[in-house]
């Protein structure tokens, strides 16, 4: 029993003394893993695999490979301060690409204040969108809110006069449509709000609001929400009979489960795409298929293209940064600041067609939709990028 | 001067030293280190609460996340609204929640067993409902941040401030559980447990009993969610789901039920586990070329220790360390016959 104890506490302390060792570049990535949003997950094993290739096409950047570190936030608060403390601390990574709004919030002092390291959030909330508050945070592509304004102004153009908002009662959810409300972007578009419909995020059916929906027959129906309950809506209008065409999802709806599990229950549907699709004829996706060949990939989906962009903007920062110094990797703090003052000076930086350009000096990307509807069984463009800034 | 001969007191001055000395000790790691430990504190004095509630008293409860809850928010909205000091708002935080415990108990606890059980889960989802629905005091679900206050002019939520903060006062929670089930209401509590009729028929008001148990319970939880607070500095209605109840009930029950130490050993176990298979994880992941199923396998382990645990063990790690201990002190006196002691 001693033996086995004293066994126990060796393996242990050997396992924590795991971290990258001189002339590495580690990488800190956090995302759900196991646990609610997985669908979106891509986002996370993308930039990891980008680095990963990096290391392997091109030995990694002026000699120092990347350790791209992937640990499982489980989009629960706790686990990712967690998580982002482990990278910190003990894996003393030089950029930290996170994951959820309240993760990001939580760790807004740590970020920009205590430890000073470069964080893109996969949050699309304003809320984190700060370039003087939050100096080290960066975001990439349309708010929610923007995404809002651009489905609307669509939707106005092609003659529409009502429209309902339809989301679960979270902070991804509400916070939105609220934010959208006390903007004023219906009335300064002209459009009347007929409903803002909640449901309980766990909700199985939804056919109670769905039946409201029928009743008042907005022409619009803006889903603030992700696949997975976004099939469940149009399932129960497919019940009701109340069309797909009706319903506008945000970015987190263009995913080809949609019209892989409803069929031409999905038809019409419609969404805003805030990057390339999985397997788009650009030079991002000959990069991706290059990997495929000797690597499993994780998720075949426009999330994981979303990561493998952002995989690009982190090599991209840290190659000018390293240029400047010479090849030399300079003292971990100077390091961290170094790349963020090279991430606010990126500008129309070309991902190789994965996303518009973008440009960082207001710490977004850019802000740029379009639109993209299901015809057919898949989801075809009909728009062109629309801008809101 | 007699007591620092005797061999308890120099255990507390070796609890005192080890304390101290602790962060100084880690020289790589110490923030991660000290969050593992922070969290593991509030998750002590929690569990100790539950812990006075379900193995002391027999009374199951699915709400202590809730609870925790209650204890957050009043923090954050004392803190924000009202701009009070921490030394006031910790209190508060228990004392205010102690009383939602006792509002919510008064009709659960005329239960038993199950129908018990699903009245506690009914708070829990009551009260998840307030905290996502009552936006004038708490912003609904964006939350409430807070500014964690100053202790010798460094934020509270700072790890080495709030080590040298949340350790004491978790070890200040385990000895008020110990003299609390010393006193006449820690008896009534075991007296209900085991054979709450019989403790009816001598005279315990059984009901009185249970609700006192609810409060005390309540009060811990809503002190260590005050302490989440202000460690977190931001509060949602997402923080305090049944899944954290389930993880108290976790802590209680592989610490070992009914037992002082029970809960610090639950903690530590349900706190560090994870970490444990997260780094075996990552040095197998390269060998079997399975990174991305790999994440699932975690949760696998981590149930299937628990169940393993229980099936085996179901007394819990205090039972395991309190065997140790007399097999070593038998082993021991063994030694010293051998050499001819007595």
């Amino acid at each position: 029993m001693k033996k086995l104890f004293r066994f126990l506490v060796l393996v242990s302390l050997g396992l924590v003394a795991i971290s990258a060792h001189a002339g590495e570049i580690p990488v800190g990535i956090y995302g759900t893993l196991t646990g609610t949003d997985v669908d979106v997950n891509g986002m996370s094993y993308g930039p990891k695999d980008y680095l990963t290739y990096v290391n392997e096409k091109f030995g990694g950047v002026m000699g120092h490979k990347y350790v791209p570190i992937l640990l499982d936030g489980k989009n629960s608060i706790p686990e990712e301060v967690k998580v982002f403390k482990r990278l910190v601390d003990v894996d003393k990574v030089v950029v930290v690409n996170g994951w959820s709004t309240g993760g990001t919030k939580a760790l807004r002092d740590q970020i920009n204040i205590l430890v000073k390291i470069p964080f893109q959030a996969q949050s699309f909330s304003i809320d984190v969108l700060d370039p003087v508050k939050y100096p080290y945070i960066f975001l990439m592509g349309p708010t929610y809110e923007d995404q809002v304004l651009i489905a609307l102004e669509w939707a106005k153009q092609k003659g529409a006069k009502t429209i309902a908002f339809l989301h679960a009662d979270i902070e991804y959810g509400r916070a939105p449509v609220r934010n959208a409300m006390e903007q004023k972007i219906p009335e300064k578009l002209g459009l009347k709000v007929l409903a803002d419909i909640e449901y309980a995020g766990v909700s199985l059916d939804l056919t109670p609001q769905l039946l409201r929906i029928k009743e008042l027959n907005p022409d619009y129906v803006y889903i603030q929400d992700s696949a997975g309950n976004t099939i469940k809506i149009l399932r129960d209008a497919a019940k009701v009979g109340v069309p797909a065409s009706k319903f506008f999802g945000n970015n987190y709806n263009f995913q080809h489960i949609i019209p892989g599990t409803l069929g031409k229950d999905a038809e019409g549907f419609k969404a805003l795409q805030v990057n390339a699709d999985w397997g788009a004829n650009i030079p991002m996706m000959k990069e991706i298929e290059e990997f495929a060949k000797k690597h499993e990939i994780a998720k075949k989906d426009a999330y994981y293209t979303k990561g493998w962009a952002q995989g690009k903007i982190i090599h991209e920062v840290v190659s000018r940064v390293l240029k400047k110094t010479g090849g030399k990797i300079p003292e971990i703090g100077q390091f961290r600041t170094m790349i963020r003052d090279e991430w606010v000076n990126l500008e129309n930086f070309d991902t190789g067609g994965g996303t518009p350009p973008l440009t960082y000096k207001n710490h977004q990307g850019h802000s740029e939709a379009r639109i993209v509807e299901i015809k057919g069984g898949k989801f075809v463009t009909i728009s062109d990028w629309i801008k809101t800034q | 001067m007699k007591c620092f001969k005797t061999r308890h007191c120099a255990y507390y001055f070796i609890f005192v030293g080890i304390f101290l000395l602790f962060p100084f000790s880690l020289f790589k790691y110490t923030n991660y280190v000290l969050f593992l430990v922070n969290m593991g504190a509030i998750g002590v004095i929690g569990a100790s609460g539950l812990n006075i509630l379900k193995g002391y008293t027999g009374v199951i409860s699915l709400s202590q996340a809730a609870f925790m809850g209650v204890g957050a928010y009043t923090v954050a909205i004392l803190s924000t609204k009202e701009g009070l000091p921490f030394w006031i708002n910790l209190p508060a935080a228990g004392a205010i929640t102690a009383i939602v415990g006792v509002v919510a108990g008064t009709p659960s606890l005329r239960l038993k067993g199950f129908y018990l059980a699903m009245a506690t889960l009914a708070t829990q989802f009551l009260l998840e409902y307030v905290f996502k629905n009552w936006e004038s005091m708490t912003r609904g679900v964006q939350g409430l941040f807070i500014t964690p206050p100053q202790i010798f002019r460094v934020h509270m939520n700072n790890d080495w401030v709030f080590y040298f903060f949340v350790v004491p006062l978790a070890f200040v929670a385990v000895l008020c559980t110990r003299n609390l089930l010393r006193t006449k209401v820690g008896r009534a509590f075991t007296a209900i447990r085991d054979r709450d009729i019989a403790a009816e028929l001598i005279g315990i008001n059984v009901f009185k009993y249970k609700l006192i148990s609810f409060a005390i319970s309540s009060f811990y939880a809503g002190v260590a969610g005050g302490l989440w607070c202000y460690y977190m500095t931001i509060i949602n209605p997402e923080a305090f789901t049944l899944l954290v109840s389930i993880d108290y009930i976790a802590m209680v029950i592989v610490g070992g039920m009914g037992t002082i130490m029970g809960p610090v050993y639950g903690a530590i176990f349900i706190i560090l586990l994870p970490e444990f298979i997260q780094r075996v994880m990552e040095v197998l992941q390269p060998i079997f070329r399975m990174t991305y199923t790999f994440e699932a396998f975690k949760h696998i382990v981590f149930g299937f220790t628990i169940v393993i645990f229980l099936m085996f063990e179901p007394k819990g790690l205090s039972e395991i360390f309190s065997r140790m201990g007399r097999r070593i002190a038998k082993w021991r006196r063994k030694e010293v016959r051998e050499k001819g002691g007595y």
